[in-house]
């Protein structure tokens, strides 16, 4: 159960990578270089990268929309080329490039995010008893603390326990929702708290830390594995920004201290990562310094994808070709 | 009058061991009640003033208000900080920041790890740890109310010494100098990472120091527990070492790692310890209190020490009876003179 080197050497590699797409996809925004908007996820990448590092290829990940899922993309594989595109609304783009954030990579059973909050807790029923009925294969459904004011979320924990689905609830809980903080949402602010009265297996960890939350979901995963039925985790995790670029940072209505926010970055994960395999010599500072530099190549074969693939022009027919109703 | 410090881990009772094993839920809601009914004790023993370390989920600001209608004279109210960070270092900012005020006593509601992030910041603040934890080896299983009283009797109406003890606290020394200590454990895990912190995984211990062990906890200390536990006061602490399960010469011992969760371990050695005692193994993580925290080096020599002279810890029975003893309880109670 517990990570062997290799696994932590892994994790602190998505972890880097992650951070990157989203400095990345920062700097494109700033620079008019994405369609729609951008949800930075600076200082909150970890609960992503070791929530998703270790589900297998046949797991169906429905990521959190912070960093538009990047935390998440980068640990489960996909290709962040299409995915960029598709940001720019590109032809190679994952979804043609017509979706720019509310794209999904169905051939890895990534099913990515809507303009509403909380709409994945019905679907996410459906995917579980999927996955049941298939037997090898496991669902994890990430989301804010805000998404669990949305009434689905009952209707979801329900039934997932009623049928014993094998569904991790992974609540990302920075303790804001664009400008309401958690206190005032919820009554009880560890949102965990719903899952117990469901009889459901909950526990609270440390998103910050991404070889703390790696274990946890291998354990979760396992559970659901065995026929167990869903559990719910619930990661502390930071929001050091704004909700989207351009958005002003307020709880309630009054700006964030700053100087507060700066006292936060002491928990940015990737500091906190780095302190941890250096002092464990799971990697030397050269090997680290190789792992960034690596990913920095990979920002710039990433983008380059992006800017060299046509834009996005398809026919009425295609564009018809997508809509259901 | 001395003030009343509470500090409540609103991350205790969560972790892992809700998965693997069978960790009760210690919910936010239980935790606001318990400190609720310790506020109503406090006042109703005539406690002038507490304060109660600010948490992010504001923990206990909901149980001022809902204790609040109840509450006839003390000045209930949060210890001032400038910022939480969510992690530890809020509970030690707290404990620090009591010790600094001469607070006269600290509820510390948590775990083993909760207990030993405040004593390592309390100086001689005596301190009631109450389980809200996973394992209740330093923390004990204490009704909220009771708690509350035996802290107005340590404020009111004892004196000195007379209602403390001195716990024993393990010091884990690289080169002869401190580097850590624990309250109940230190072990040694035979594994690298230090992923979700809690130890849970019995058979992964290569090696176990420690200050308690008593038949009647749960967590590592049992083991020792389980094998030969240690007298309260005995000035000793137990040092095991761990083998093989199929190891001819092992004692095995059953005992309860986690909640609902007992396991046999072979052990390959076991002695008492008074002063210092060397750490045998040479690879793996060190874990404090149940918590994975720090990697041995190998190139350093690690030793273990056990000093008697740990944190002040109020005798809770002792307590409540020098209250009755002294009239607390009663309407014509006059304080004693200092």
């Amino acid at each position: 159960m517990a990570l062997g080197k290799e696994q932590m050497k892994t994790l602190y590699r998505n972890l880097v990578r992650a951070d990157h797409f989203d400095k990345m996809m920062m700097n494109r925004i700033m620079q008019g270089k994405l369609i729609g908007f951008y949800h930075p996820g600076d200082g909150a990448m970890a609960a992503g990268v070791g929530a998703s590092t270790f589900l297998g290829e046949n797991d169906i990940l429905n990521p959190h929309h912070r960093a538009h899922g990047m935390a998440y993309m980068a640990g489960k594989g996909i290709d962040v080329g299409r995915y960029l595109a598709e940001h720019t609304g590109k032809a190679d783009g994952c979804c043609g490039g017509r979706s720019s954030f509310h794209w999904s990579f169905p051939e890895q059973k990534v099913y990515g995010a809507s303009g509403f909050i909380g709409w994945h807790f019905c679907p996410v029923v459906g995917w579980g008893w999927a996955s049941k009925r298939k037997g090898n294969q496991v669902v994890l459904m990430a989301s804010g603390d805000g998404s669990y004011g949305q009434g689905g979320a009952h209707e979801a924990m329900l039934s997932a326990m009623n049928w014993k689905l094998p569904i991790i609830f992974f609540c990302e809980n920075n303790g804001m929702a664009i400008h309401s903080t958690a206190d005032d949402m919820h009554p009880m602010p560890d949102i965990s708290s719903l899952a117990q009265g469901y009889g459901m297996p909950a526990v609270v960890i440390d998103g910050q830390d991404v070889f703390a939350v790696a274990e946890t979901v291998i354990a979760a995963r396992k559970h659901a594995l065995a026929g167990k039925g869903p559990t719910f985790v619930e990661a502390k995790t930071v929001r050091l920004r704004e909700h989207d670029v351009g958005t002003p940072d307020l709880a309630r209505a009054e700006p964030r201290d700053p100087e507060y926010l700066e006292e936060l970055k002491q928990r940015d994960p990737l500091v906190l990562a780095t302190k941890r395999v250096l002092a464990e010599k799971v990697l030397t500072q050269k090997q680290i310094d190789k792992i960034i530099k690596e990913a920095e190549e990979e920002v710039v074969v990433v983008e380059k994808f992006a800017d060299d693939s046509p834009i996005a022009l398809p026919s009425i027919e295609e564009l018809q070709a997508g809509v259901y109703a | 009058m001395k003030s009343v410090g509470i500090i409540v881990n609103p991350a205790a009772g969560k972790d892992l061991r809700r998965l693997v094993a069978h960790g009760a839920n210690s919910t936010h809601s239980e935790k606001i009640n318990a400190v609720v009914r310790m506020l109503r004790a406090l006042d109703a023993l005539g406690v002038e003033r507490v304060r109660i370390a600010p948490d992010p989920s504001k923990l206990g600001e909901r149980a001022i208000e809902t204790a609040a209608d109840g509450l006839q004279s003390i000045d209930a109210g949060i210890l001032e900080m400038p910022w939480l960070l969510g992690s530890r270092t809020d509970t030690e900012r707290a404990a620090t920041l009591m010790c600094e005020q001469g607070f006269g006593c600290i509820l510390v509601l948590g775990g083993d790890g909760t207990s030993r992030a405040v004593a390592s910041h309390c100086g001689e603040v005596p301190l009631i740890p109450i389980s809200t934890g996973t394992n209740n080896a330093f923390p004990r299983m204490l009704e909220g109310t009771l708690a509350g009283m035996a802290a107005a009797c340590l404020i009111r109406a004892a004196a000195g010494e007379e209602a403390l003890q001195r716990a024993p606290i393990l010091r884990l020394l690289a080169d002869g100098e401190e580097v850590s200590h624990a309250l109940v454990d230190i072990a040694v895990i035979d594994i690298l990472d230090t992923g979700a912190v809690a130890v849970w995984e019995g058979h992964s211990v290569s090696e176990l120091f420690l200050a308690q062990a008593r038949p009647d906890s749960i967590g590592l200390s049992a083991i020792g527990g389980c094998l030969e536990p240690l007298e309260q006061g005995c000035g000793e602490g137990l040092h095991l070492q761990f083998g093989a399960l199929d190891h001819p010469a092992a004692v095995h011992v059953t005992a309860p790692m986690a909640p609902g969760l007992v396991i046999r371990v072979a052990i390959s050695e076991h002695a008492r310890f008074a002063g210092r005692t060397p750490v045998h193994t040479s690879k793996g993580v060190f874990a404090f209190d149940g918590e994975r925290e720090l990697a041995v080096d190998s190139e350093r020599k690690w030793e273990v020490l056990f000093d008697p002279h740990g944190p002040r810890v109020v005798d809770v029975q002792r307590a409540l009876s020098l209250g009755i003893e002294r009239g607390l309880f009663r309407d014509d109670f006059q304080p004693p003179i200092p």
